[in-house]
């Protein structure tokens, strides 16, 4: 795997992605071309079924394009075996999650700890978890924090081994507005001070004027890459 | 809710069994063999029984018996004379020597009965199987299973020798008799192989005759009416006093009978033990896989609920899935369970040569089984259906419940695995988070891996109890019965012989025990101190040396009568003959390991002089050679010419008989470990395949975030393998229990099985279980390479 320092964060050109249900053949993406600047804040938008996810997975590599070419970092995914594709992910990804996916048995601090652990290094879960506002809730359990709260402790395990690369799969979807508000805040000052490229995909159009790139798919096409010159913080955001 | 819905929601059952897969068909496995067993055992219970009692019915089994010395016929009108007693009859019955001559030679033990050959008795009746009955002095029947195993036919000669009186007979027929459905010796000493015992019907007339007891019988055998048997057997005790009572039974103790209920209990206690180990698990992994299923469907239920569907509908609904599972398992397990009852019954009662067995369905066996199976599948699905019921259905739309309980039931773990790497610590608090399903899981592997324990320490017991009488205590090559001391000079050449070893006199006779606490019969031995050729060992394992005056008895005797080590007991020799009752005095030496064989042992000369010598006829006596088995072969031939030899036998006949039996064992256990691997893989692969699918969310997180699948499986099998480990913890122990306990069914106090677990059997355990949890782990593995990551991450969890 090589990763050239001034390679565009995501590179694609023609990706397709389909799927086999049964004897029907689904087009999810049908030739995205697209190209991602690094440490931009990208927000995916389009309504159900135009890929955006689809994309997401496949830049996240839990997935892999059918065919076209895709490059992350600098790194060609297309043809990466499934070692080569866990590594990828550990040492390129973090993910935030819309239903958290935290480990339920272990505490805050541990769900942290354990990628700080998988990437050598799992001394800076607890000065993360407190960068996110939790450092008195550490001991909790995942059912014991509220959901804003546990998406914070997602946003601080994604972070806490220092990816290049964050991939947010709707993460205030399954939060109230306020809540949602504040996560989006936490997420998009975390990652900006920390000049992580982000792709987020949400429906919520009113997180289009937070990106610096909004990206528009519809039936497995990009149909719109808007370059916003000035991105609003989330909290600036009306309602 | 309309019917119509209700038949939506009926649909909806079937389709959740269908998804569940393979861990349904583990499920209903589970439960179709314990109601199998269940039926195989208690219809093949029923059938023997009812088949039992039906030819006991027919042939007139007697009530009561008697045995005495000799006494006038007037005892049997006397017997008559007893209230409750509705016939009775008396029979003169000797024990000698079966000398087979055309096809197989050899002398056996043989027991000959006078009987009426006119039939006018209805007491112990004879089944006529084959031939005619008898119609001269010269003829004689045969028991069938001897004639089978010593290929006797209509028209061969047989010699019979009786105090060296011989008498030649033609054989006209073969019979089976209710006193002798298994040929049973003595309730003293009932163990004899059916090929080295034959039973011999004659003339009545000519059997008196022979025997020189003129109008005399020796056993008095009466029908009563129902209920008043042992008031009736007490008094013809009473009277049998007077002509020398040697020995007693109603029909429970009939020797026969005896044996016979053995195996009966036997069965009547797999049909209980087995059974409830298989539903027991199968009701812990329904309650674990329906307890997924409902936080499954949790948003499911909350619809259903908001639909206008009751609490008690969704229960029901809940409940139905068990109960379709465990029909579904039942019906065929029903169906197999008839089938092999069948077949079991007819193998049975082939071998016992039964004419008309029962051998039929018994509806109140398969309705107890079929409830059986209902119950455990109700009772198992009836909390996780209470707790599917219970949701409230704003939080049930919500789709996830609060999982408050189970981050308190964590929080003394957390410590507990504090130290431990982070993937390590997800599958053992992974435990704690369902406790009622680990719990449930963890119960389930006790049951299969007990039964699987067990059935290896039931063959280790009885192979190893064998082993030891066979190689430790039967140090001989040759045993030889004399028909009276005569014989003894027989001996001196025999320790002549170029090749023998070593000869010891021994004599046997069955002496009736008396203590503080009642009387036993049972064979006492005589040997010489220090004699090679029997290796009897006290219960602390030194060699038993009696002294004149001295005698040593089986421990489990000893209790019955109440006499230890030290105390005197009373020794009365019951067989005597001619209305001699030789009473002795002897002090309790010490006790014996009541294995294999249990006899009481004392010193030869002593027994001689203070029983044999003192009466007469002088039999009983005999010698064990040692020698090397192509000497002890032809001193066999020898000895077999002579007619002052009753019986003998070679270490060899019984080695043979020892392994035709083994290798029913070994079948028997066979089929009883593949239940116990069905068991305990039925178990670990619904335990394993729910286990991951409730954890296919949090494994493919860690997938995403970048563990290897390596990494992810460890975390799945950690927990699996912690749970088998708390399985392996509790079963083991269990199965010990289970197998003493198992092994205590069959003890008496002239035998018992060694309860024996070598380290073999348990690693062997241990290792089937560890072997099956890799089993049961792979096809939950499979699913985690195969899992769509994308998919996975956003499943409910």
């Amino acid at each position: 795997m090589t990763a050239a320092a001034d390679s565009p964060a995501v590179y694609a050109r023609g990706v397709v992605k389909e799927y086999r249900l049964g004897p029907v053949t689904v087009q999810a993406l049908r030739g995205v071309d697209l190209e991602l600047r690094r440490g931009a804040f990208v927000v995916m938008l389009g309504p159900s079924g135009s890929g955006k996810t689809t994309l997401l997975n496949l830049i996240g590599g839990l997935d892999q394009p059918s065919s076209g070419e895709l490059a992350v970092m600098g790194t060609g995914l297309g043809g990466l075996d499934d070692v080569a594709l866990t590594a990828y992910r550990k040492e390129t990804v973090g993910f935030v999650f819309q239903l958290f996916n935290l480990v339920p048995t272990l505490t805050a601090l541990e769900n942290v700890a354990l990628i700080g652990e998988l990437v050598g290094d799992a001394s800076r879960a607890g000065e993360l978890l407190a960068s996110v506002g939790l450092a008195d809730r550490a001991n909790q359990f995942p059912a014991q924090l509220s959901g804003g709260e546990q998406q914070r402790v997602a946003i601080a395990r994604a972070l806490v081994k220092e990816p290049p690369l964050l991939l947010a799969d709707e993460p205030t979807g399954a939060l109230d507005s306020e809540t949602g508000a504040t996560v989006m805040q936490l997420l998009w000052e975390e990652t900006r001070r920390r000049g992580v490229t982000v792709i987020m995909v949400t429906h919520n159009e009113e997180y289009a004027k937070v990106g610096d790139l909004v990206v528009h798919l519809r039936s497995g096409h990009v149909t719109d890459v808007h370059q916003e010159a000035h991105p609003l913080a989330p909290r600036d955001l009306a309602g | 809710m309309s019917a119509g819905s209700n038949r939506w929601l009926a649909r909806k059952v079937w389709r959740d069994a269908v998804a569940l897969g393979s861990t349904s068909i583990a499920l209903m496995v589970l439960v179709a063999v314990g109601a199998c067993l269940f039926v195989i055992f208690s219809e093949t219970r029923a059938n023997l029984e009812a088949s039992y009692q039906g030819f006991y019915r027919d042939h007139g089994f007697a009530d009561a018996t008697i045995l005495v010395d000799l006494a006038p016929e007037s005892l049997v009108i006397s017997a008559r004379q007893i209230p409750g007693v509705q016939d009775a009859i008396g029979r003169a019955v000797k024990d000698g020597t079966i000398i087979l001559r055309d096809r197989a030679r050899r002398r056996v033990q043989g027991r000959f009965v006078g009987v009426d050959p006119r039939g006018v008795t209805d007491i112990n009746t004879l089944l006529l199987l084959r031939g005619r009955p008898l119609s001269s002095r010269s003829d004689c029947l045969v028991e069938h299973q001897f004639a089978r195993l010593n290929e006797v036919r209509i028209g061969d000669r047989l010699s019979a020798s009786y105090l060296g009186r011989r008498r030649d007979f033609r054989v006209v027929g073969m019979v089976a008799s209710p006193e002798y459905i298994y040929p049973a010796p003595s309730k003293e000493a009932p163990w004899a192989s059916p090929q080295a015992f034959g039973v011999v019907w004659i003339d009545e007339d000519a059997a008196r005759q022979w025997f020189g007891i003129g109008r005399q019988v020796t056993e008095v055998h009466v029908r009563c009416r129902p209920g008043t048997a042992l008031g009736v057997l007490e008094i013809l005790k009473g009277l049998g006093e007077r002509y020398g009572l040697r020995s007693w039974w109603d029909q429970r103790e009939q020797p026969s009978n005896h044996l016979l209920s053995m195996d009966l209990q036997g069965f009547q206690a797999l049909s209980v033990m087995f059974p409830v180990l298989f539903m027991f698990a199968a009701a812990l992994s329904l309650y674990s896989s329906l307890t997924r299923i409902g936080r499954l469907q949790t948003g499911v239920v909350g619809f259903l609920r908001a639909s206008g569907f009751s609490a008690r509908q969704v229960m029901w609904h809940y409940l139905l899935q068990g109960g379709l599972i465990a029909g579904a398992g039942a019906t065929p397990g029903l169906f197999i369970g008839h089938w092999l009852a069948v077949l079991m019954t007819a193998k049975y009662v082939s071998v016992l040569h039964l004419p008309n067995a029962v051998n039929r369905a018994h509806p109140d066996v398969l309705l107890a089984a079929f409830s059986l199976s209902m119950v455990t599948g109700l009772v198992s699905a009836w909390l996780p259906a209470r707790a599917a019921a219970a949701i409230p259905p704003a939080v049930a739309m919500r789709g996830d419940r609060d999982d408050e309980d189970m981050t308190r039931r964590m929080r003394w773990l957390l410590t507990l695995t504090s130290r431990l790497p982070v993937l390590w610590r997800i599958p053992l608090r992974g435990l704690a988070r369902r406790p009622s399903r680990t719990l449930f899981a963890v119960g389930g592997l006790v049951s299969g891996t007990s039964l699987l324990l067990s059935t290896v320490g039931m063959y280790a017991s009885i192979t190893s109890t064998i082993d030891g009488f066979m190689n430790k205590t039967l140090r001989y090559e040759l045993d030889v019965a004399f028909i009276s001391r005569a014989g003894e000079p027989l001996l001196q050449a025999v320790a002549e012989t170029a090749g023998v070893d070593g000869v010891y006199r021994t004599c046997q006779l069955i002496a009736r025990f008396r203590g503080r606490k009642g009387s036993r019969n049972l064979t006492l031995m005589g040997i010489q101190p220090g004699q090679r050729s029997l290796g009897v060992q006290t219960l602390d394992g030194r060699p038993c040396r009696p002294a004149p005056g001295e005698v040593w008895l089986p421990q489990k005797l000893a209790g019955a009568i109440g006499v230890e080590p030290g105390d005197a007991v009373q020794v009365e020799w019951a067989f005597s003959s001619r209305q001699r009752f030789v009473k002795q005095r002897m002090r309790v030496a010490g006790l014996l390991d009541p294995s294999l064989g249990g006899m009481a042992y004392g010193n030869v000369d002593d027994l001689e002089r203070s029983f044999l010598d003192r009466t007469w006829p002088d039999g009983g006596r005999g010698a064990q050679i040692i020698c090397d088995p192509e000497v002890g072969k032809s001193l066999r031939r020898q000895l077999e010419r002579d007619d002052l030899v009753a019986a003998c036998i070679s270490i060899q006949d019984i080695r043979d008989e020892v392994e035709t039996s083994l290798r029913v064992t070994l079948i028997f256990c066979t089929v009883l470990l593949a239940f116990g691997m069905a068991l305990a893989g039925a178990v670990l692969h619904s335990v394993s395949s729910v286990g991951i699918l409730e954890r296919l969310r949090e494994l493919a997180t860690l997938r995403s975030l970048g563990f290897s699948a390596q990494a992810t499986a460890l975390t799945a099998a950690v927990e699996i393998y912690t749970m088998a480990l708390f399985g392996l913890l509790f079963g083991l122990p269990a199965g010990t229990w289970l197998n003493r306990a198992y092994l205590s069914l069959y003890e008496t106090e002239t035998m018992s099985f060694e309860p024996v677990l070598p380290l073999w059997g348990y690693l062997l355990v241990t290792a089937i279980v560890l072997g099956l949890v890799a089993c049961s782990l792979r096809g939950g593995l499979r699913r985690l390479q195969l899992m769509d990551l994308a998919q996975a991450t956003k499943a409910r969890e």
